[in-house]
């Protein structure tokens, strides 16, 4: 029984790192054609990636636009978590559904959606139309981790504070908004990262226009591509799981995931 | 019915001993409290004997049946949860009937014996109910119908009550106390509350780190605790070293008195547990040559009046029935004294 | 009164944005898919039933019908997969659990490319798997596994494996133990436990689990391009073709609608069901 667990989560560690590792063999190949395992090992594709403007403009676009929806995101997050905190109302349960909204439909539908809205606005193919539809949409996935940040305030603690003579403000600044901050950090670094590696609407609201990372990599795979593209993978790869790796160290990760109870 | 005997069990989780040589015999219809702090060894000794847990080594006899080598599954042993482990995805009546339901009790029937127990625990009409609407007391009942509908060999209760208010805990156990001769079926019951185990079992085993420090009738190991841990665990004794002369006892170098008929003629230091109805005080007199301590703080228990008192860093604690109100107040000094006769040597 | 007018105030940030840019563009759309579309620009006002006219093809019920199928196998497949192997995780050593979730959050956050891509390389004749089936000897003649229907379903898993397996985390991890004990001590084998008590106490976890992926993976464009065939493409892919490739944004507006009601009516029917299996 234990051995045919083991052997079962061998395989999915397995189908699930096995590509990375041999992406990043052919990463690190010296051949212009794609091969693996590398014959001789080189950097050369790697000094492409970050030398030639063909990839360095689209990995500032990447990074311009997962910086800003981020905060896009985590703002509409907070905001819409503190007020259903403070009222438990309709109201607040009906904006936390708003947030919801984007996670339970399929891509396309908001990728279309946002391609003729940001169209119809004039903004069809501007770097501010993907910042905003990035942090509109994702804005699900901070909500309901700042939820868990909120959920385990007590109404003592704000209490306490209010008896000692804070106003809602300064109850927000020194109480609240600490207490909830590692989880708006987690929420925020996991929107930057999802922006950042996101493909169907960047490239439906200004694909064309606006090269990101993914895009430059999807064209260059579809239309014969080079061993950059695996470097580019790689560094995608490595930075996700560094952030990642980083936010561990800060936070609890697996009581942010909800493995106990707050 | 048969005798549950367990020898020499072990239990080794990585470095950690949870039971060290644990020796018990359990007869056919025994009500058994296994007693102790947390993290003395009692739930994992109830897990070894329902099958949730192998021990490292020893061995577990039901009869002549060698218990180790039978599965959780086949064993037979009804068992209630601390968390009661109620099905959240079955009402109440099926939960109860589930295992009748595994063993092929076709659908009427085992319906039928159901609703008769949840009868018999009170909860008669109930049984169409989801679980997750009744009240904790109610949820116990069923979790307790559950572990009895399979007419288990044995019956095992993991701190059930731990999670309900005084009243209705102690409303529970006099239930499953009587519910429990009616049926006649060996229980093992752990808690953690040295009142709880006194009220309900037959007989009391006591487990500190592992070990089985006493087991004996509650009047056993209250009156005569056989460690000096079981004296304290059972909570009001008075517990010191005394210097015994044959014809006198010292505490730090002060007479107690005259040790009484029981340990005329003995010597040298022992420990000895004074029940707090057999201490005296009085007024002390100028020059007392006994022991005098200053009254900490003195309570109302209803029936009885409870006097703490601070000897030289020592804590002694007396009671006394509240038949007139109390003549030490806090700050008060008071003269000590302890009727030997009804003292108790622990052996050491 | 006036305690609550901040919190009022502070809520219309978030409900303007949401309504603005998420419930603002979805209506526009419909409005968009009653347009007539104009090859010069992106489309003409008019109030038309053409687009939708033209779903009724023998081409689009082909479409719809593969999407469903591809949708509902990766679905299946996905859960089928992350249910045992969440069940196995949560009672790792924390160390190991940590692995795994950094793992399947960093698998969750990877673009839909890259990992495309990756099993586009682990795929291949001249790099991959059928690479190193010929150098063993097991395949004489070794071709590329991709694109194929089957190439297109491991990246589906592969994309969705992570979102469902962090799904059920939290409720796997703070299940109670003794439950699945307590079936056992009442008789039922190792094996029945599945079935008797840990399957029925998660199966709403597991039918929305279900239902997000179905519609997840009706949305997906990368993977069916990326590793799938022309014949496995699905509806996203036509309507991403139609709106952008013809520039015809009415008729992919059109199609967003069909799915979007069809979307609306699965969650709906979900709910409807969850409702009813409480009340039970």
């Amino acid at each position: 029984m234990t051995l045919l667990k083991r052997l079962f989560m061998l395989t999915l560690a397995t189908g699930l790192i096995l590509p990375f590792v041999i992406v990043t063999g052919v990463s690190i190949n010296a051949e212009s054609n794609i091969s693996f395992p590398p014959s001789a090992l080189s950097a050369r594709w790697y000094t492409v990636l970050f030398s030639e403007s063909d990839w360095l403009i689209p990995i500032g676009n990447s990074i311009l636009i997962a910086i800003i929806a981020a905060f896009v995101a985590v703002s509409i997050a907070l905001a819409a978590n503190y007020v259903l905190w403070r009222l438990q109302s309709g109201y607040g349960r009906a904006i936390f559904a708003l947030g919801i909204g984007p996670f339970m439909l399929p891509p396309i539908i908001i990728a279309m959606g946002a391609s003729v809205f940001w169209a119809e606005a004039g903004l069809y193919g501007r770097v501010e139309a993907t910042i905003i539809s990035h942090g509109v949409f994702f804005v699900t996935l901070p909500l309901v981790i700042i939820a868990r940040g909120f959920a385990a305030l007590s109404d003592d603690v704000i209490e306490a504070s209010r008896t000692m003579g804070a106003t809602p403000w300064q109850t927000f600044a020194k109480v609240i908004f600490p207490l909830v901050l590692p989880y708006v950090i987690t929420g925020y670094a996991l929107v930057a990262i999802i922006s950042v590696n996101e493909y169907l609407i960047s490239y439906m609201v200004s694909g064309f226009a606006v090269e990101t990372l993914p895009i430059r990599i999807f064209n260059n795979v579809r239309y014969g591509y080079t061993p950059v593209v695996a470097s580019a993978a790689i560094c995608f790869a490595a930075l996700t799981v560094g952030v990642l790796l980083l936010l561990s160290l800060v936070t609890d990760l697996l009581k942010l995931l909800g493995a106990s109870r707050d | 019915m048969a005798t549950l005997s367990l020898s020499n069990v072990q239990k080794q989780f990585g470095s950690f001993q949870a039971l060290r040589d644990v020796n018990l015999e359990i007869g056919s219809g025994e009500f058994i409290c296994l007693l102790g702090g947390s993290g003395c060894g009692k739930t994992t000794l109830l897990r070894i004997i329902a099958g949730l847990e192998d021990a490292t080594s020893g061995s577990l006899r039901l009869g002549d049946d060698n218990l180790a080598d039978v599965p959780c599954h086949k064993r037979n042993v009804g068992m209630v949860f601390q968390s009661l482990a109620l099905f959240p995805h079955l009402n109440v009546a099926q939960n109860v009937a589930y295992g009748l339901d595994i063993r092929g009790v076709d659908k009427a029937e085992r319906l039928k014996k159901a609703g008769a127990l949840l009868e018999t625990v009170g909860l008669g009409g109930l049984g169409e109910r989801p679980v997750s609407a009744l009240s904790g007391g109610q949820r116990q009942r069923v979790a307790i119908a559950r572990a009895l509908a399979i007419q288990p060999v044995l019956f095992l209760m993991d701190e059930p009550f731990s999670a309900l208010d005084a009243g209705l805990r102690e409303h529970l156990q006099i239930e499953v106390k009587k519910l429990q001769r009616k049926l006649g079926v060996t229980t093992i019951f752990v808690t953690h509350d040295q009142n709880e185990a006194m009220s309900i079992a037959d007989r009391i085993v006591i487990l500190n780190e592992g070990r089985i420090e006493q087991a004996g009738t509650p009047t056993e190991v209250y009156a005569r605790p056989a460690t000096p841990f079981v004296a304290d665990f059972m909570g009001t004794n008075n517990v010191f070293e005394a210097q015994f002369t044959g014809h006198d006892v010292q505490l730090d170098g002060r007479s107690l008195g005259a040790p009484g008929a029981s340990f005329k003629g003995l010597f040298g230091r022992h420990q000895v547990a004074v029940r707090p109805e057999y201490l005296r005080l009085s007024r002390p007199s100028e020059g007392d040559a006994g022991l005098v301590g200053t009254v900490e703080f003195v309570r109302l228990l209803g029936a009885s009046i409870e006097t703490e008192l601070n000897v030289d860093g020592r804590t002694f604690v007396h009671t006394r029935i509240s038949d007139s109100p109390p003549e030490f107040q806090v700050g008060d000094k008071a003269l000590v004294q302890f009727d030997m006769d009804h003292a108790w040597m622990i052996p050491s | 009164m006036r305690r609550a007018a901040l919190p009022y105030a502070i809520g219309l940030f978030p409900l303007g944005m949401m309504v603005l840019f998420f419930v603002g563009p979805l209506a526009f759309m419909i409005v968009v898919s009653f347009y007539e579309s104009d090859p010069l620009g992106f489309y003409k006002i008019a109030f038309v039933w053409e687009n939708y006219g033209k779903f009724f093809s023998s081409f689009y019920y082909t479409i719809s019908l593969r999407s469903l199928w591809s949708a509902s196998l990766g679905a299946v497949l996905v859960v089928l997969l992350a249910f045992p192997a969440m069940y196995i995780i949560v009672d790792m050593p924390r160390r190991w659990q940590l692995f795994w979730v950094i793992l399947l959050l960093a698998l969750m956050c990877l673009s839909e490319v890259i990992i495309g891509f990756a099993w586009v390389i682990v795929l291949s004749e001249s790099s991959g798997v059928p690479k190193f089936l010929g150098w063993i000897g097991l395949w004489e003649n070794p071709r590329s596994l991709a694109p194929s229907f089957g190439a297109m379903m491991i990246g589906y898993i592969t994309l969705g494996f992570s979102l469902v397996a962090l799904m059920f985390f939290p409720q796997m991890a703070q299940r109670d133990r003794s439950i699945e004990e307590a079936a056992l001590t009442l008789g039922t084998p190792p094996l029945q436990v599945v079935t008797k008590v840990i399957l029925p106490t998660f199966r709403p976890a597991i039918l929305s689990s279900l239902v997000t992926m179905f519609v997840y993976f009706l949305g997906v464009y990368v993977m069916p391009t990326m590793l799938g065939r022309p014949q496995n493409w699905n509806m996203t892919v036509i309507i991403t073709d139609k709106a952008v490739g013809d520039a015809n944004m009415p008729l992919g507006a059109a199609l967003s609608v069909i799915m979007l009601l069809f979307t609306l009516l699965v969650i709906g029917a979900l709910w409807l069901a969850s409702r009813k299996g409480r009340a039970s």
